[in-house]
């Protein structure tokens, strides 16, 4: 990957969706959209003074869309205008970030880390699995197919029902209508019962489709994100069927260029010897086969 | 001013050892990798005009680190326990060390070890590296963030003495700096005690020990329990030992190159750093929050340093360094 052009401290927010637990952010960046891939991050703070006690770090988040300039997800290269990403709130970055109101500026850091090569040969069905809000990358994932004749399949997996988004523009129906728009066929997955939905882990709905695929699983790919149990179990599920698999990884990160070694992962070298993989640098987007799962509770 | 000031005056010389820095900023040990990655990864930055980069701490083997989670933001600081990841000191030697040496920036590594005698050998293998490929060896006294040795020699004035004796004893051709740890009864007891023993600089001083809760888990945040506070929560703790330092080496008559570090934000904390007492300042975690921070806190110095009459407080830097004038009889 190309090194990350210098960080600015003004990138203006086009657009804010929150609904107190979940925030979107649209970001103006055209120069900086262009060069990012499906599985890269940006780095993300809101200006000093909201929360200037526990605000000292850019927190990572996961590219969640290219947007054109009316907001909606970019439907060509030339029309990219910027960058969407989706976040849980969680403590004071995530909740000076969901405070921000659009025109207000941000400092931004990005495209970051290692995504996916979109040069690379499409393949004939995607199964794109997200477990919480790693569903964020899914879409920016599916988007970046679209001009492909690949099967593009989103598998979202949640806890409850108030784990989905709510945002004012979308009610709670947020990624099943931005699946749809970017030709994703979606299938959700609970963990509570509740009712017409599939009961049990993204996990499981993903074996359960796989079976039933039309065609058996010849050429598809699956990529997952979400929480390590989780990725552990869909790189397990993909291995079975001999499909090949990657996972972006989370860890809490500082610098996001590779010198802190906060945001390690146990995992293997080429060689197969077991050494740490920089989640920022040489991840978050990793083959399955490289993370050591056994390490891994 | 920053424009106009960096345009006349690209650089900022200072001499440590000997050793001459083309600023007085110093990228900090364990926030800067091996000195090349933040300069790969990000536009903008340019290594030659760093005046020194200490790299990351390293073992006589590789070490792996702590597991994660390893670093958590607490109020105006951070709390890390990495716990010493680093590829060991042969690979230092063979493959992080020649990539920077066709730069400017003064290259010190840094180093860390459970006994005298892995300090004293890797201390020895750093004294056969090209003289182009290193300036000098920082003394690591004080991690605390691994279970043995490290912070042990750090605490008390003879443990740390004879470690410096033993560094120097194996370092013939490279300068040798101790960086002390603020967990000390008396800092400038163990200053005098490093520089009596034999270094010619030192590093002053280290994260300060802390520890961070998950109040809904009823456990640690980091994975190894404690870590090391850094970031502009220790800032004044620092600028004290600091000046500390200053005074009781001065006083003494054994007065080295000291490199200040905690909590360095701006071109107006440098600048505090080196009234205090610090011919060299260091930056850490203000590189993870800005990759260009070595370039705008440069230029906001020079802003501090550049008086009404253009360039002649420049040349009388000297002078400023542990200027700060006392409010109490004496310091």
């Amino acid at each position: 990957m190309p090194p990350t052009p210098a960080p600015r401290l003004n990138v203006k927010v086009r657009r804010k969706e929150t609904d107190g637990r979940f925030g979107q952010l649209h970001l103006e960046c055209p120069d900086e959209a262009r060069r990012a891939v499906p599985g890269q991050f940006v780095q993300l703070r809101a200006p000093e003074g909201r929360a200037p006690q526990q605000n000292l770090l850019r927190r990572p988040f996961s590219i969640h869309l290219w947007i054109d300039a009316n907001g909606d997800p970019a439907p060509s290269p030339e029309r990219i205008a910027g960058l969407a990403v989706y976040f849980k709130i969680i403590g004071p970055g995530t909740q000076a970030l969901a405070a921000l109101e659009q025109g207000d500026g941000v400092d931004f850091l990005g495209p970051l880390g290692v995504g996916r090569d979109l040069s690379e040969p499409a393949p004939d069905r995607v199964w794109c699995v997200g477990g919480g809000y790693g569903v964020a990358p899914m879409l920016f994932w599916g988007q970046s197919l679209a001009d492909a004749a690949t099967e593009k399949h989103l598998v979202y997996g949640i806890n409850q029902l108030s784990d989905l988004p709510a945002f004012p523009s979308f009610s709670d129906g947020y990624f099943h209508y931005m699946a749809k728009a970017l030709g994703m066929q979606f299938h959700l997955s609970a963990v509570h019962l509740v009712r017409d939905l599939f009961v049990g882990t993204c996990v499981a709905l993903l074996e359960k489709l796989l079976e039933a695929a039309p065609g058996g699983v010849g050429r598809d790919e699956v990529v997952a994100c979400g929480p390590m149990g989780m990725m552990k179990a869909t790189a397990l599920v993909a291995w079975q069927r001999h499909l090949p698999c990657r996972v972006m990884l989370e860890e809490m990160m500082a610098c996001g260029t590779g010198v802190c070694r906060s945001c390690v992962c146990p995992g293997r070298g080429e060689d197969g010897s077991a050494r740490n993989i920089t989640t920022c640098t040489e991840g978050p987007l990793l083959d399955a086969a490289r993370v050591a799962w056994d390490e891994i509770g | 001013m920053a424009a106009l000031s960096a345009l006349q005056l690209p650089d900022l010389p200072v001499t440590v050892a000997g050793r001459r820095l083309v600023n007085p900023l110093g990228m900090l040990s364990g926030t800067y990798g091996y000195g090349t990655e933040v300069a790969n990864a990000v536009e903008g930055v340019d290594l030659d005009k760093i005046g020194a980069v200490f790299l990351k701490g390293i073992t006589l083997a590789p070490r792996r680190g702590n597991p994660t989670p390893r670093i958590v933001e607490t109020p105006a600081g951070l709390l890390n326990a990495i716990g010493l990841e680093n590829v060991g000191v042969d690979v230092l030697i063979e493959e992080k060390l020649p990539r920077l040496a066709g730069s400017r920036t003064s290259v010190w590594a840094n180093v860390s070890g459970s006994t005298m005698e892995e300090y004293g050998e890797i201390c020895r293998r750093l004294n056969r590296v090209p003289a182009e490929h290193l300036d000098g060896v920082e003394l690591n006294i004080s991690c605390p963030n691994i279970k043995e040795g490290g912070i042990e020699f750090g605490t008390k004035p003879e443990p740390a003495a004879e470690l410096t004796r033993i560094a120097r004893r194996e370092l013939t051709l490279f300068a040798l700096m101790v960086k002390l740890s603020p967990h000390c009864a008396d800092i400038a007891e163990m200053a005098l005690a490093c520089v009596e023993a034999g270094a010619d600089s030192l590093s002053i001083s280290n994260t300060f020990r802390g520890l961070a809760i998950d109040v809904q888990k009823r456990r640690a945040v980091l994975a190894n329990n404690y870590g090391g506070v850094s970031g502009p929560a220790i800032k004044p703790m620092a600028l004290a030992m600091v000046s500390a330092c200053y005074h009781a080496l001065r006083k003494a008559g054994k007065l080295v190159p000291l490199v200040g570090q905690g909590g360095v934000w701006s071109g107006r904390d440098a600048f505090e750093f080196i009234l205090a007492g610090a011919t060299v300042v260091g930056l850490g975690t203000v590189t993870f929050q800005d990759p260009l921070a070595p370039h705008r806190i440069l230029d906001e110095l020079l802003g501090y340093l550049v008086g009404p009459r253009g360039t002649r407080r420049i040349r009388r830097r000297w002078r400023l360094v542990g200027s700060l004038l006392p409010n109490a009889r004496e310091w």
